[in-house]
């Protein structure tokens, strides 16, 4: 692995990202229906009086739920909004580049492949849930509805977990998951030497068969 | 490796939580996201006289739609992925501050470019406009903080690995 470069995966990632990402446009309607069809068996159920259910459309996944009435406001009335899936799920394109970029055999980059779009579909789900919590919470689209008791700290975390989801784990989610499940190509990359050593950067020999700059 | 991205993983999770505070975001942040369109308002200045700037928006001076700087556009998500890595990794502190002004500000160069090349995409066609604003410039300037970091990574490594040599 000490003959992994940086400029190699990052060209080759760069040169494989189109097609990915025109792979994950191609198939946003399928990951749509699969968020749709988990978050159906979950909100539904955290939220049984607001979130009458989840279904998709296209690309999109519709939210049906029950929210006070803009008319006549003791009443309740039902309405529905988008959650468009793929402001959160442009991680996978990206990890699919770095990973197919990366240096593994065939078996380890199938694995490796498959536990990332795991964890991404999985983080699609979460950050939907986090999206239908904050739309509800704070009333974006109708009046709000207390989904959790209202208070500072529920609104700083309904708050700080959708800035989370929408915009910071996006950009770093591919990264960290590559650098999890390629640590080889990580770790010779940026030639992290070992936790002994870690203490002591500047009198630290270079290890045994290092490759040296 | 462990100590590392669990190092990593806490610190991009205390400076998200920091750069999401309402109180840092009314002192910091939103005053960076009207510098930015200051800055690009000034560069856009150098060739194009039709545009003008209130606040955190450049828009067009012939009535088109004109770009809003907000979260997630100003390039500080990018900056804090960066800084915990650096911040993660074991070397020396001047270094990792020096790492961390240079990689913000090629970050930010390259965010400038983003800002600008988004104007004239949303005057040009909207649809290029989203993906360019929504996943491609995103991908490009993780991208660009992961080659800085890379880039610092070694030049740390050779560092570490001279007294040995000589």
């Amino acid at each position: 692995m000490n003959g992994v470069s940086y400029r190699k995966l990052v060209v080759v990632a760069l040169v494989l990202l189109p097609s990915f990402l025109f792979a994950w446009h191609m198939n946003a309607p399928l990951f749509a229906q699969l968020t749709a069809w988990t978050l159906n068996h979950i909100l539904p159920g955290l939220f049984p009086d607001y979130v009458l259910g989840l279904r998709a459309a296209d690309d999109i996944v519709l939210v049906s739920c029950r929210v006070p009435s803009e008319q006549a406001l003791p009443m309740m009335e039902d309405r529905s909004f988008a959650l468009k899936l793929q402001l959160y799920s442009f991680s996978l394109p990206l990890f699919a580049a770095l990973a197919v970029a990366s240096e593994a055999s065939a078996l380890q980059h199938t694995l490796r492949l498959a536990g990332g779009i795991g964890a991404i579909l999985i983080y699609i789900v979460a950050s939907g849930a986090i999206r239908v919590m904050h739309i509800l919470y704070f009333g974006l689209f109708f009046p709000r509805v207390e989904i959790l008791p209202t208070s500072e700290f529920t609104t700083q975390l309904i708050h700080f977990g959708h800035y989370l989801t929408y915009t910071v784990l996006p950009m770093a989610l591919p990264v960290i998951l590559w650098a999890l499940l390629y640590q080889d190509n990580f770790k010779a990359i940026i030639r992290l030497r070992k936790a002994a050593d870690e203490r002591t950067p500047d009198a630290s020999p270079p290890a045994a068969g290092e490759e040296r700059p | 490796m462990s100590r590392f991205l669990t190092l990593f993983l806490v610190l991009l999770l205390v400076l998200s939580f920091l750069g999401n505070y309402p109180a840092i975001r009314e002192v910091l942040i939103d005053p960076w996201n009207e510098w930015l369109a200051a800055a690009s308002f000034w560069l856009m200045r150098w060739w194009d006289a039709g545009v003008a700037l209130a606040g955190n928006v450049i828009y067009p001076l012939d009535g088109g739609r004109g770009v809003s700087i907000e979260s997630g556009c100003n390039g500080v998500e990018a900056i804090i992925i960066l800084i915990s890595a650096i911040a993660a990794f074991p070397a020396p502190l001047l270094p990792k501050l020096l790492g961390i002004l240079i990689g913000a500000a090629m970050v930010q160069a390259f965010n400038l470019g983003r800002i600008i090349s988004l104007f004239y995409l949303l005057g040009w066609n909207e649809t290029v406009f989203e993906w360019f604003h929504h996943y491609i410039w995103p991908m490009l300037i993780i991208i660009d903080a992961l080659v800085v970091f890379f880039i610092w990574s070694r030049l740390m490594n050779n560092r570490a690995a001279r007294p040995a040599a000589a």
